[in-house]
Order: C-alpha cells, then structure tokens, then sequence
C-alpha cells in the first residue's frame, strides 16, 4: 500500500501565475548565448579531450582507442617526468615568493593617501603589460651586456648567462613572473585589507598589542578568503604558465625550463601526438584539482 | 511545455552550432590543364626577398589572370597554422615548409604528389628534391639549397698567431684553432654550436657520426669547444658579429646577413665543411620547399604557379641577393653563378646529407638538441647523452 503525499508548499510550475512565462521565456533567451558558448567552448572540447587522452590520436586519420596506453606511456617517460618536476619547482618558488612580496607590499599601501593611490595604479604597470611584449623585454635585460648584468656590475659581481645556463635560467624566469604577478595579488589583497572591520583593530591597539602580533594574530586571520583566493589563482597560474618558457628560453638550456604546459604543446603540436599531450593535459588538471581542494580544506576552516 | 521548449531550443541551438563547425565536403577540383581561379598561398618571407618575390607574382596574375593570395606568417607560428589548417580541413592551396615537415605530412596523406605536367623535376640540381620525397613519391620543390660551411674571423685568427689565409680543413684542425682562439675566460671562443637549436643540432651530429665517428666521441668533441653560456640576441650570428665567436658554422645566408648589420666591415672568410682527418667531409644541408595541399581545389594552377617562382628570372635575382641558394640553373647563370660561396656550393652537392627523410624529424632533431646541450652544460655524460638520445630515436622510429 502506498501513501501519497502531496506537498502543497512547493508551487507547481503549471499553476504558475501567467506572467511568470513570458520571464521564464526571456530568461531562456537571455541564457541561450552564455550555455551555448559553454556547450560549444568548454564542455565539447573538454569531453573530446578526455576521450582522446585514451586514444592514439595523430593529428590525422580516426583515433583509435588504446585505453590507459598513453598514461602508462607518461610515468615512463623522462621528458614528462623533468617537466613535471620543473613544473613543481616553478610553481612552488613563483606563488609563494609573489604573494609574501604582494602581502608585504599591500600592508602599507592599503592605508589611505593620495599617494598610496598612486603607488597601486603604478604597481598594477607591469600586470597590465602584454606577457609578450613584457618577455622580450626581459630578453633584453637578461642579455650579456643587458640591465641585469649591469646591476651585478655595479657591485662587483661578475655578469651571469641568466637564459642560457641550465641553473640560472629557471631563476630568471621566476623573477620576470613574480615582477610580472606582483601588482595585481597587490590591489587583491588590498582591497581584503581596506574590507577588514576598523573596531577590530582599534580593540587590538587598546588591549596593547604591538604590529607584529596584530599582523599576524588579526590581519593574517581575517585575511583568510583573500589569502586563499589569491592562493588558488597564482597556483593555477603558474602551473598552466607556457608563455614565459617559450618566449624566454624556449624550454632550455638543456630542457631546464621545460614546463609541464610547454612539453604538452611540443607533444600536440611539432610532434603531433595529440593523444598523448591530451593524457598529459587530464594528469595535470587533476593535479590542480587536488592541489585546489587541498588549499580550501586548509584555508577554509574558520569561517563560522 | 515552457520546460520542453526550453530543452528542445537549447539542444536545437546547440546543434545547429556543432553541425556549422563540421568539416566540409571535399572542394571540387577546378578543371585541369589551364591555370585559372584562385590561389592561396602561405609562406614566410623576407625584407631582402619579399620584394622581389612579389613582383613575380603579380607577373604571374597579369599573365595567366589567376587570383593568387598570399598570406605572410611569421617562421615560428606557419607550421603551427598549417597544422591546424590541415585538422581542420581548410588548408592554403601552396605553402613554404622546411623539408624536415614534409615526410610527417605526406605519411598523414596531406600533400598533393607533384603534378609533372605543370611542373618537372628534371632541371633540379642532383638530390636537392630527395628530402622532399617520401615513399618514392615527389611532395614538393626545393626552393633553396642551403648547405653547411665554416665561417672564421680573420682579425681573430691573426691575433691569435693563425694564418687568416689558410682557414681549417679538418675537425682536428678546428680543435687546435679553437683553443689557440679561445680566452682565459671562455668569453672568447673558437668554434661556437648553435645551442637550443634542434635542426642545427641534428645536422652538426649528423656532420659528425656520418663522417666517422660515434655519436659518444661526436658529444665529447663538441663539448670541448664553444661555450653554451654566451649568448647574444643575434644567436651565434651576433656572437661571430662581435668576433666572440671566432667560427661558426652556418649556411650561405649569412653572409648577406653579416653586411645587413653593416655598421663594421666584419673581415671573415668561408671555407667547406670541414672533415675528420683522412676522411671524407659530409655536408649537412637543408632546403625550404613548396608544397601544394591534397584538399586544394586547384592543384593543377597550384603547381603551375611554383614552377613560375621557381623559374630563370628567380634565379637570377636570387644569385644577386646571395641569400637565397637556388636549386637549378645558377650553373648557366654566367659570372653570378661563380662566386666564392657557389663554388664552395658546388663543390659540397657530392657530399650533401640532409639527414634523417623520417615523419618523426621533429622529435629526433629535438633529442639531438637535449644529447648536445646536456652534455656541454654538465647535465650528462657523453655515453649517458648517447644511450638517451639512442633510445629516443628507437622510439621515434
């Protein structure tokens, strides 16, 4: 025996007043263009791309489906392995030294003051440069006799092959990138800091407690969204980056910055296997999945 | 109702817009034996050379009436165009690639073979069209030769006691010159590689082995001489510019290129591929070649145009601007085709390699780069450098 229950505090669509139609219509009209774009843009090429991860695909012809061959292909190969290891090291030494320089930047600059306001419109300069026209300028400075290499002249250290020795060459591009993020992890976190509530503060400066404690006690607890949104945003940044590699060095010397993003395009476009760099792409997006998740779980808590 | 409407408009659109990113159906072939309609053309060019080249073509659209367009790509971003023109089944009619992409294309079915009836092969110099055929089957036309040769600085080989006139004829000779050459320092050095470069980095390896050693021995000796570290924007063009570099080894181009940058007279001579002593010197070379799509509606006018570029007058002005090495007819070009670097040109044809006429060039050119540079930065041994590059080329072929 069955009981029926009818639950006549959700409305029924087809009792809808009339009126409701012609808006439901104009939402569906309004949304078409956006679903469309995702269907077409994201969602087809993203399903195509997990499909072809699992095939042998050239770039030619109908790809055939060799299963896991592609991703047992992966962990057996160097190339991938020192790219995924550079990737690492990349990530690592851009996101943390870019957003303690932002954060240590953005304190001072979140106080009122015409001249802070200038400060953050010029500290946004180099986020607002093209990345391309930005490495070129940076091929310069790094050259034998470039900016850099003057610098070291200065203080009596001997120029550096910033780009073309396999230990320097990460290092460089690394600065570029953090001079490159800098500015604009600076205005998000300062935009956090000038949201953060007055009386807070003012409680802290009448119960005695010094810049430091409050910094790190107040500011750095308060700041968690910001901190976390940065967080996310620079790591996913850095470990997607191609175009610094490819402008700056090219991938070497001797592969020392071949990224992981830069190995995937050699593989799907000079060499053309499609399916393989497909498989490489899937590794690496599930590795920022997780990264990602980590980073919520650990910067989450708190909020209630 | 409103909600199946919903649905169905949104599956609809999406539809219809999937089904416009279809492939086309195969264009129809314009009918054959008389040049006619249109023409697209992608390549890339030159200051130097663009001029001249366009002046060709428009004789070439006043006197057969064909509407022929070309579209100029930077050299690095063309093959990455033409491949995503290929997938997408839109590609030009003709374009310029490096002879190294040809056997990848051709194996994917992409290449029209060479129609002999709007076009021979005959006049070409002997090999020049081999790195440009695959399975037996002509794909294309070599628009340039251009084989390698050593380049010195005169000015650095007499301050370091050399004779300027007696430049080195064997690879135990550059050896010996590049350390009388090379400073303290290592700024200043003898022989420069051209580091990173995975197509120079094949042919130097393939100078090398092919001329009589192991690919180990190859490593050890190139590590010895040069210095990965020195850099300039020029590349080791800019490096022999500034007479950092007292050697290079490089193509006919850059001679031409060297009085562009003309502030200074730069007092260099050429001279042949060098060889191992008592052996036979094996010239690396390469050439750029003209290719016409299997999908273009008009191949017939596709290589008819080509064989006009390639024709007697090109010859001529190509000769003059001493960048471009053409493939036929500069024998008959008169004092033109005499000078210094044709004769060097010459006397190389017998001994050309243009390595390795495999799909997967690409990808050993690179494994050459990464033994080469590996090696002289200290990342790797020679054999360990060798058994790498050995195991990648397994897997390649």
């Amino acid at each position: 025996m069955k009981v029926l229950v009818r639950d006549e505090t959700v409305p029924s669509r087809r009792a809808a007043p009339r009126h409701v139609r012609p808006q439901a219509a104009a939402g569906v009209a309004l949304t078409l263009p956006v679903a469309v774009f995702f269907v077409v843009f994201w969602l087809v090429p993203f399903v195509a791309a997990i499909y072809l991860s699992f095939t042998d695909y050239e770039m030619a012809g109908t790809p055939n489906w060799i299963g896991l061959a592609n991703y047992e292909r992966m962990f057996a190969d160097p190339g991938f392995l020192n790219s995924a290891w550079i990737t690492v090291v990349y990530t690592v030494c851009t996101v943390v030294p870019t957003i303690v320089l932002a954060l240590l930047v953005a304190v001072p600059l979140a106080k009122p003051g015409r001249l802070n306001r200038w400060l953050r419109a010029l500290v946004m300069i180099p986020a607002v440069m093209p990345l391309a026209a930005t490495s070129m300028v940076w091929v310069i400075i790094y050259s034998d006799r470039g900016l850099a290499n003057t610098l070291l002249g200065l203080a009596g250290i001997e120029p550096q092959a910033w780009l073309t020795s396999s230990d320097l060459a990460i290092w460089a591009l690394v600065v570029m990138v953090v001079w490159k993020s800098l500015g604009l992890f600076v205005i998000i976190l300062t935009a956090g800091l000038q949201a953060l509530p007055g009386e807070v503060y003012e409680a802290a400066a009448i119960d005695g407690s010094g810049a430091v404690t409050t910094f790190t006690r107040i500011t750095l607890p308060l700041l968690r969204r910001t901190l976390l949104f940065v967080l996310v945003i620079s790591v996913a940044g850095s470990m997607q980056a191609f175009v610094p590699a490819f402008l700056l060095t090219g991938g070497g010397p001797a592969d020392a910055t071949q990224v992981l993003p830069y190995y995937i395009w050699a593989n799907a476009f000079p060499y053309e296997h499609m399916g393989y760099a497909a498989a490489m792409g899937m590794v690496l997006l599930a590795a920022m999945v997780i990264i990602s998740a980590l980073q919520f779980a650990f910067l989450k808590g708190g909020d209630e | 109702m409103a909600e199946l409407t919903r649905r169905g408009l949104l599956a609809a659109g999406a539809l219809s817009l999937l089904a416009g990113c279809g492939k086309d159906e195969p264009r129809q072939q314009v009918a054959y034996g008389k040049p006619q309609g249109e023409v697209n053309v992608w390549l890339h060019g030159s200051q130097e050379t663009g001029e001249q080249f366009q002046a060709l073509v428009h004789d070439y659209i006043a006197e057969y009436r064909v509407d022929v367009r070309l579209l100029y790509l930077p050299v690095g971003q063309l093959d990455a165009k033409l491949l995503t023109a290929f997938t997408g089944g839109t590609p030009p009619d003709v374009f310029k690639i490096g002879h190294w992409s040809f056997p990848a294309h051709a194996r994917k079915n992409r290449l029209a073979p060479v129609d002999t009836k709007a076009l021979t092969l005959q006049n070409y110099e002997p090999g020049t069209t081999t790195p440009l055929t695959y399975d037996g089957v002509p794909y294309g036309v070599p628009i340039d030769f251009n084989p390698c040769m050593l380049y010195y600085r005169k000015d650095r080989f007499e301050q370091a006691g050399l004779d300027p006139d007696k430049p080195p004829a064997t690879w135990e000779e550059i050896a010996a010159a590049s350390t009388k050459l090379t400073s303290a320092d290592r700024r200043q050095v003898g022989l420069q590689w051209l580091y990173g470069d995975p197509q120079w980095a094949l042919m130097m390896i393939t100078a090398l082995t092919k001329g009589g050693t192991s690919l180990a021995d190859a490593l050890t000796y190139m590590s010895k001489l040069g210095n990965p570290k020195l850099s300039n924007p020029l590349g080791a063009l800019g490096l022999f510019y500034s007479g950092e570099a007292a050697m290079v080894i490089s193509g006919a181009f850059l001679g031409p290129a060297l009085e562009k940058l003309g502030k200074k007279s730069t007092p260099y001579g050429v001279a042949p591929m060098p060889a191992w002593q008592g052996r036979t010197s094996v010239v690396p070379a390469y050439t750029w070649g003209w290719g016409v799509a299997k999908d273009s509606p008009n191949q017939y006018t596709a290589w008819h145009l080509v064989n006009y570029l390639q024709g007697a007058r090109s010859v001529t002005t190509n000769l003059d601007n001493g960048i471009i090495i053409p493939t036929k007819g500069w024998r008959q070009a008169g004092p033109r085709g005499e000078s210094e670097i044709m004769k060097i040109v010459a006397d190389s044809l017998p001994h050309v390699d243009f390595g390795p006429i495999v799909p997967g060039t690409l990808e050993l050119a690179k494994a050459a780069s990464s033994a080469v540079d590996s090696v002289a930065h200290g990342k790797a041994t020679p054999a360990e450098a060798a058994a790498a590059y050995d195991a990648a080329t397994r897997q390649i072929q």
